[in-house]
């Protein structure tokens, strides 16, 4: 019995010390991975120290793609980062801005990206695998609770990889230098899109009749009233800022509701909104690569634009 | 609780030290014994209770009629009344059983043969996680006591323990009395090579559940939800998925069921051997969950005859027998058609006296294609059985047997179909390399270095391949 004991022990050890050093080689490995589906700012950057900026953008791919820190930087002469996250609405917008902030200085002006998928916690596909290495961080674990981690994630040995061979292989390979992908090539979390129009995702969203989804939910609307009471005492300036999206599709939305929240909180907390809905131009394909998001060329409108009327409304005040 | 949950890899380890530090007290061996046993009761009723706990007095009730039909059987005068207790004992577990498994599928028909409405009066009852294998292991007991195979027991805690024994007791393997209950009325020792065989069992147990079980499920289960809007190959390839499927899952079950049990000091039968290296549907029959089997073989098929009999008898003994098989796996006229399939398929072999043609382990690579050819019968039969209605395994045949059988099957995604393969790959490999020893990772030969290397191999396996986990399939029945 005893000698079953010791060899089960062993076994155990052999095991856990395994599972332990495979999890630290693909931890380390995909932390030196920076290609994210979801978003430019690699949860890396946001714990690194460096992005301190005087402007930040967050939001989720609406942001990401319209905002150009490069332009923006060059009107306001501030450094500027985005930190957006594509598909995902306020609640993880909300915890990457704390990873943020915990790691750097506070940012004098703050733009948040308001739409009608914006006012809610969490959406489908999730990229919770972006978050995999970083579990050993105690903010990471905090706020990664809500979105059903548990646990056995974050404690357990290899646990949170199960059955994602794909990654497992992918931070081993980087772990020792060989990057599965190239890259990515971007300034200051800004998604580059530079193509011509799509109008699949019109057709699409025309065709499954999403457009009248509901679009918030009172969990995201309290966090975000939390968060700007927050910003408030910081003193930190917030913008509500509306992105250019493709009239065809926009004059298909309701988001009066949605609307009316963001004007609440606005009055409540002096933050003025900055509507981009209806530009001239956004009757014009050219300027997006689908109904939803701008391209290069819109950007590059759209960031000007916002950069002179930050200025000429004074939003920051120190 | 299931076997691939975090709860019983912390349940099994603690039930383990209570159960040996009983066996190492210094106290008499009789109690000892008792209190081993009684405690294999304890932590059965706390395993089968974390699903449900209501349906303990199933069990407990099913296991004190059966106990006392035992010594009743002994107890008898004359024939007659042994015969009386022994068939009162086999109506009232049946009983149980049609009333919570068949009652509501014997009463639909019915309406729907007459034209009744019969909603008021369908019961709409749970089935009970594993009240078809208890049930037959509680009736084998009473009918091998009536024919003396066995002695009847006293000792209640010990037949308890028989009945409710956690790594048998929601999906089998099948205990006969005279193979599991004199393990538990004699003193146990701890065998440590067995103990570490039995760990080898269950971690290959966990590999074929988790690994390839449950892949081939995130297959099956999205085309069989679609199938209507299916091609031909891609159907095809989940039936085919399927066979792996349901082979990984339940003998992947028993697996890890037998080696739990080694831990305990306690040898199970085995319930499968290689089942899809067969080279024809008798000896499928032989490795494929051969606990069932050879119950119906030994407490039906014989008793009614065998195949020591007119050739017509033989016809209808093989079809009762089949289509019994079929019917125990739950109320649904598939499995009836499955069993009706595999007994049609066996016929001709027994009629032309070919059913005992291959026996033995001694299969080679030239026997390969009469494997395939089984193989794809056994596929054409799980066809039947995984559709939810005739109608349905009609539509899929059609869906297969058409020009879209040509095309490349449907795949959500590179990463969700490349594993597949792979695995597959590995459970072949392994049971063709194993398929003369007991289980696959019987590897007790093999070097120190090699077989942890093994062993970590196949956690590596679990950790990188693992699916997200799905139910036993036989747990409904």
């Amino acid at each position: 019995m005893k000698r079953f004991i010791r060899t089960c022990l062993q076994f155990a050890l052999v095991a856990v010390v395994g599972a332990i050093l495979l999890q630290r080689a693909v931890d380390y490995g995909l932390k030196k991975m920076t290609n994210h589906s979801s978003t430019q700012t690699s949860i890396a950057q946001l714990l690194s120290d460096t992005l301190n900026a005087d402007i930040l953008i967050m939001g989720n791919s609406r942001a990401l793609c319209s905002y150009s820190p490069a332009i923006m930087e060059k009107e306001t002469g501030m450094r500027t980062w985005n930190i957006g996250v594509s598909g995902q609405p306020f609640g993880i917008s909300y915890f990457r801005y704390q990873l943020y902030a915990q790691h750097n200085r506070l940012p004098k002006l703050l733009i948040i990206n308001i739409d009608n998928n914006e006012l809610e916690m969490i959406a489908n596909g999730f990229g919770r695998e972006e978050y995999y290495p970083y579990f050993s961080d105690s903010t990471v674990r905090s706020y990664l609770g809500i979105y059903g981690f548990t646990w056995k994630d974050f404690y357990i040995p290899m646990y949170k990889y199960f059955g994602d061979y794909k990654l497992i292989g992918y931070g081993l390979m980087s772990s020792v230098g060989f990057y599965p992908f190239p890259p990515q090539q971007h300034y200051h979390g800004f998604y580059n899109c530079d193509l011509s129009f799509d109008g699949e995702t019109l057709r699409n969203v025309i065709r499954d009749n999403k457009l009248d989804s509901a679009c918030y939910e009172e969990k995201a609307i309290l966090l975000l009233d939390q968060f700007l009471e927050e910003l408030n005492r910081q003193r930190v300036e917030v913008i509500f800022c509306y992105a250019p999206q493709y009239q065809e599709l926009y004059q298909r939305l309701q988001l009066s509701d949605c609307m009316n929240v963001y004007r609440q909180l606005g009055e409540q907390y002096n933050i003025p909104i900055l509507d981009y809905s209806s530009v001239f131009w956004a009757n014009d394909s050219s300027y997006f690569y689908n109904a939803n998001h701008v391209n290069l060329l819109g950007s590059e409108l759209f960031s000007t634009q916002l950069a002179h009327d930050i200025d000429s409304l004074g939003c920051i005040k120190n | 609780m299931l076997f691939n949950s975090i709860e019983f890899f912390l349940f099994l380890p603690i039930v383990f030290i209570v159960y040996w530090a009983i066996g190492y007290a210094h106290w008499g061996d009789r109690l000892k014994l008792r209190l081993q046993n009684a405690f294999v009761v304890l932590a059965s009723y706390v395993f089968y209770g974390w699903w449900d706990w209501r349906f303990l007095i199933l069990i407990a009730f099913t296991s004190f009629c059966s106990w006392s039909s035992g010594l009743l059987i002994a107890q008898s005068s004359t024939p007659k009344a042994a015969k009386a207790w022994t068939t009162a004992n086999i109506i009232l577990n049946l009983a149980i059983l049609a009333v919570f498994k068949y009652y509501d599928f014997f009463v639909r028909e019915f309406g729907q043969l007459f034209g009744i409405s019969t909603d008021s009066i369908l019961l709409r009852i749970i089935l009970p996680v594993g009240i078809s294998f208890y049930t037959f292991q509680a009736l084998s007991y009473s009918i091998d006591v009536y024919r003396k195979k066995i002695a009847p027991t006293r000792d209640i805690i010990a037949f308890f323990a028989y009945v409710a024994f956690f790594p048998q007791l929601v999906a089998g393997p099948i205990e006969r009395a005279t193979n599991l209950l004199p393990q538990f009325l004699d003193n146990r020792k701890f065998n440590y090579d067995q103990a570490v065989d039995g760990m080898r069992q269950i971690l290959w147990g966990l590999f074929k559940k988790i690994v390839v079980a449950d892949n081939c499920a995130t297959y099956v289960n999205q085309v069989w939800a679609t199938y209507d809007t299916q091609t031909g190959s891609t159907l095809l390839l989940a039936a085919i998925l399927f066979a792996f499927q349901i082979y990984g899952d339940f003998s992947g079950y028993s697996d890890i069921a037998i080696g739990t049990a080694k831990l305990f000091g306690i040898k199970l039968m085995r319930n499968f051997n290689n089942p899809y290296f067969s080279r024809d549907i008798a000896e499928f029959w032989r490795r494929w969950h051969i606990s069932l089997t050879s119950w119906f073989r030994d407490y039906v098929y014989i008793p009614i005859g065998g195949s020591r009999v007119g050739k017509w008898r033989i016809v209808r003994n093989t079809f009762v027998i089949f289509l019994l098989s079929g019917f125990w796996h739950g109320a649904n006229w598939t499995f009836i058609a499955w069993g009706a399939f595999h007994a049609l398929l066996f016929l001709p072999l027994i009629l032309l006296g070919k059913n005992r043609k291959y026996t033995g382990n001694d299969v080679t690579w030239r026997d390969i294609p009469k494997m395939l050819i089984t193989f794809c019968l056994v596929v054409i039969g799980w066809i039947i059985f995984r559709a939810e209605t005739i109608s349905q395994t009609w539509e899929i045949f059609c869906g297969i047997c058409n020009a879209s059988i040509l095309s490349i099957p449907w795949y959500e995604s590179a990463k969700a179909i490349l594993p597949i393969p792979f695995v597959l790959a590995h459970i072949i490999i392994f049971e063709w390399l194993n398929r003369d020893k007991q289980h696959d990772l019987a590897i007790e030969s093999l070097p120190p270095l090699a077989r942890w290397g093994i062993y970590m191999y196949i956690g590596l396996l679990i950790i990188a391949f693992g699916a997200q986990p799905e139910t036993f399939i036989y747990f409904q029945f």
